[in-house]
């Protein structure tokens, strides 16, 4: 035989096929010695879907068909981190409630997310990381929670969310980065066979360079010394986040830190905004995909 | 599907049996909302073809309006290319001419592109404010098998696989279960790490990124059952060897191909957490032939790979058990151990009793303190300092005034030589 000349030229008008129906065996008949001229036949027919075909199947059904639920699997488990860096500047204090309503509702978006397709979370846990400006601010500029696990300790990170406060900060831009390098080196869990280590920004305002001489001294064994380096950890497969269930959220605007992150960083989605400001449902929802559909 | 005997019964004399038997399936975690598409599953009687769609939901979340309502890109991408593959599929696969393995991969990927970017427009999205090299328009796997008898009624074939993404083709021969088709990952490995690192997809179609189609061309030898399945089937499974004898060990207990189908449906359901699409062409052999043919295989999977696995893992999860157990118990015991030893431990952290002499003495201050006060109040001018009244009687008692930050319930002991300080601390 030799190649068939239509993958050389353009393609053709759609050919006829055989219909789903047309045959309820499939290639019942004698079929013609290769080469043969086989003009009257179809060449490929599809084959014919099961006449006891289970109800949780729409075994090769004509597209449209309903598609059937299945039941919650058995098989692997899955463990969630999701560690929230909130930019508690005094700038902020127009939309840091909003932003506190967003990371309350984030971990239960994200776990519906998860659960709507029947995956087991083993377990769900939740920080958060609230920054200012240690230029400015000095020690104050950091709060740091340690992990709830959730739902038990929903109670605990409410209280810790609801008592933030925006102010200090001096002027643009803050330490987002810092706010950054310490939730990479956060004590991510390693239970459950597929886990998501994800990580959420809100700010209004760029980030400053790095520079680990205005860090207190426990902090600046955590923040790498430039954004080169943190861009390393970032990347490290063998570094403390998986390499692939790793996830960065910014909710930041275009400047100085973020961009650079959103234009070099893989495994990143950026929302170019003041906080997440004006960010459409659909988009949201494509958040939250990214994060729970594809674990 | 059913086994379709009379295929090869009235194959010429002498030849080989072409496609045999055949099933299909396509499993939805949401109804009605599956990002697989129904699988491609035609044949002749010397061609075959088959394949799978995996609408990528992580990367492809973004939720569009159309006539049929609201749809993710996922959705929609895994049944546009469907089409298109299959119809162009029809076109380039005959039985007179040889396929052109990287032609028909270049001509699916330009098709494919080409319908997605259209679709794409046709959807009037507005534009996305989002950045990320995660996320992609349209996108979706594929994974498809094309056979073609190499000579009239012989039992060897060409198998050309194409595919883009982590959707996987299969040849299951009676040696055992052989992948045809390489993951496009970006930490590629094989595939029990791809079990494990669940890598995000780096080669998917799409409407918005290029992307390139793969091909393999393997010649087989009939009789064999090609695989082409969603990471939903096999994604969700302990290692590759429990997916081949997920596969196998229906084969051998099924009645039918409907019995097998559906216990591989009822099978995988139980274990994925994904959609999960599958399409299976048995070809040189009928189902109780397949049956025989592959019962040595299954017996040896199940000794010599699935059972010592599945032990291992039973002690590790009995391990884990009694861990949890030792664990609880080793809570409840040093509690009640604890309680055991700490009333003898605590005994001078607790109020003391008074002794006959001390309570006779705390009496007799009282007595005093309440006749100091009448006197007091008793004279005209004779207010004495507050203090006074509350100082402690006992000689016993702290006279400091920084003993007043001793707490309730405490007691100072040896308080000759211990400075007050010294006694709280202590």
């Amino acid at each position: 035989m030799s190649e068939n000349p239509n993958v050389a030229s353009p393609a053709p008008s759609s050919p006829e096929v055989a219909s789903p129906t047309a045959s309820p065996e499939p290639a019942n008949n004698a079929p013609p010695a290769t080469g043969s001229d086989n003009a009257d036949w179809p060449v490929l027919e599809e084959a014919a879907p099961s006449s006891a075909a289970s109800t949780t199947s729409t075994a090769t059904a004509p597209p449209g068909v309903e598609q059937s639920s299945m039941a919650a699997p058995r098989g692997l488990s899955y463990a969630v981190d999701i560690v929230f860096c909130i930019d508690v500047t005094g700038s902020m204090t127009p939309i840091i409630d909003q932003v506190k309503a967003n990371a309350l509702r984030f971990y239960d978006d994200v776990q519906s997310n998860l659960t709507a397709k029947g995956k087991n979370v083993d377990q769900l846990r939740v920080k958060v990381i609230a920054f200012r400006d240690f230029v400015a601010d000095g020690a104050a500029a950091l709060d740091e929670s340690p992990f709830f696990t959730l739902p038990g300790e929903r109670a605990s990170f409410s209280d810790f969310v609801s008592g933030l406060i925006a102010e200090g900060g001096g002027d643009a831009p803050e330490s987002g980065l810092e706010a950054v390098a310490l939730a990479i080196d956060s004590p991510w869990t390693t239970t459950g066979d597929r886990r998501r280590q994800v990580i959420v920004v809100w700010t209004d305002q760029p980030a400053q360079p790095l520079d680990v001489s205005v860090l207190p001294a426990d902090l600046s064994s955590r923040v790498p010394a430039d954004f080169s380096a943190l861009t390393d950890v970032w990347e490290d497969e063998q570094g403390p986040m998986g390499s692939s269930s790793k996830r960065l959220i910014l909710f930041a605007p275009d400047g100085p830190g973020w961009s650079d992150i959103s234009g070099v960083w893989e495994n990143v989605v950026h929302n170019p905004s003041q906080a997440g400001g004006g960010l459409s449902e659909v988009d949201y929802g494509t958040i939250i995909d990214s994060i729970g559909n594809s674990v | 599907m059913s086994e379709t005997a009379s295929v090869w019964s009235a194959s010429a004399p002498g030849s080989t049996p072409g496609p045999t038997i055949s099933f299909s399936f396509n499993l939805g975690k949401i109804p009605d909302q599956g990002e697989d598409s129904d699988p491609i599953l035609r044949d002749g009687p010397d061609l075959g073809l088959v394949a799978v769609f995996d609408g990528m939901g992580g990367a492809g979340g973004t939720v569009y309006e159309t006539p049929d309502g609201r749809r993710t890109g996922a959705y929609l991408a895994s049944r546009v290319a469907r089409d298109v593959v299959e119809r162009r599929m029809l076109e380039l696969l005959e039985p007179d001419w040889n396929l052109n393995g990287k032609a028909a991969a270049s001509d699916l990927q330009r098709s494919v592109q080409r319908a997605l970017r259209q679709r794409l427009e046709e959807l009037k999205a507005p534009p996305s404010g989002l950045r990320s090299r995660l996320l992609r328009a349209l996108p979706t796997t594929m994974a498809l098998v094309a056979l073609q008898r190499t000579q009239a009624g012989g039992p060897s074939w060409a198998c050309h696989v194409l595919w883009a993404g982590d959707s996987r083709a299969y040849v299951f021969e009676p040696a055992g279960a052989r992948q045809l088709t390489t993951d496009d990952l970006r930490d590629p490995g094989d595939a029990l790490a791809n079990l494990r690192r669940d890598s995000v997809v780096s080669n998917a179609m799409s409407a918005d990124t290029e992307f390139h189609v793969n091909h393999r061309k393997v010649v087989l030898q009939a009789p064999f059952l090609v695989v082409c399945a969603t990471d939903g089937c096999f994604g969700y499974v302990r290692t590759p060897m429990h997916f081949e004898h997920l596969v196998l060990s229906h084969l051998e207990a099924a009645r039918s191909t409907e019995e097998w189908s559906s216990a591989l449906q009822a099978e995988i359901t139980a274990v994925t957490g994904d959609d999960a699409a599958m399409s299976v062409l048995g070809v040189g052999a009928g189902l109780k032939e397949f049956q025989k043919l592959f019962e040595p295989r299954v017996t040896e999977l199940a000794r010599d790979f699935i059972a010592p696995l599945d032990e291992l893992s039973n002690a590790v999860g009995r391990a884990e058990q009694e861990l949890k157990a030792l664990q609880s118990r080793q809570l409840g015991e040093t509690a009640q151990i604890w309680s055991r030893y700490k009333p003898e431990y605590e005994r001078y952290l607790r109020p003391q009793p008074l002794t006959d002499d001390e309570e006779e003495q705390d009496k007799l201050a009282v007595r005093e303190t309440s006749a100091q006060a009448e006197q007091r109040s008793a004279g005209d001018d004779q207010t004495g300092p507050v203090a006074e009244a509350s100082e402690p009687a006992s000689d016993q008692r702290p006279t400091d005034a920084d003993e007043a930050t001793v707490p309730e319930g405490s007691e100072a002991i040896g308080e000759s030589h211990l400075q007050p300080s010294e006694e709280i601390s202590s």
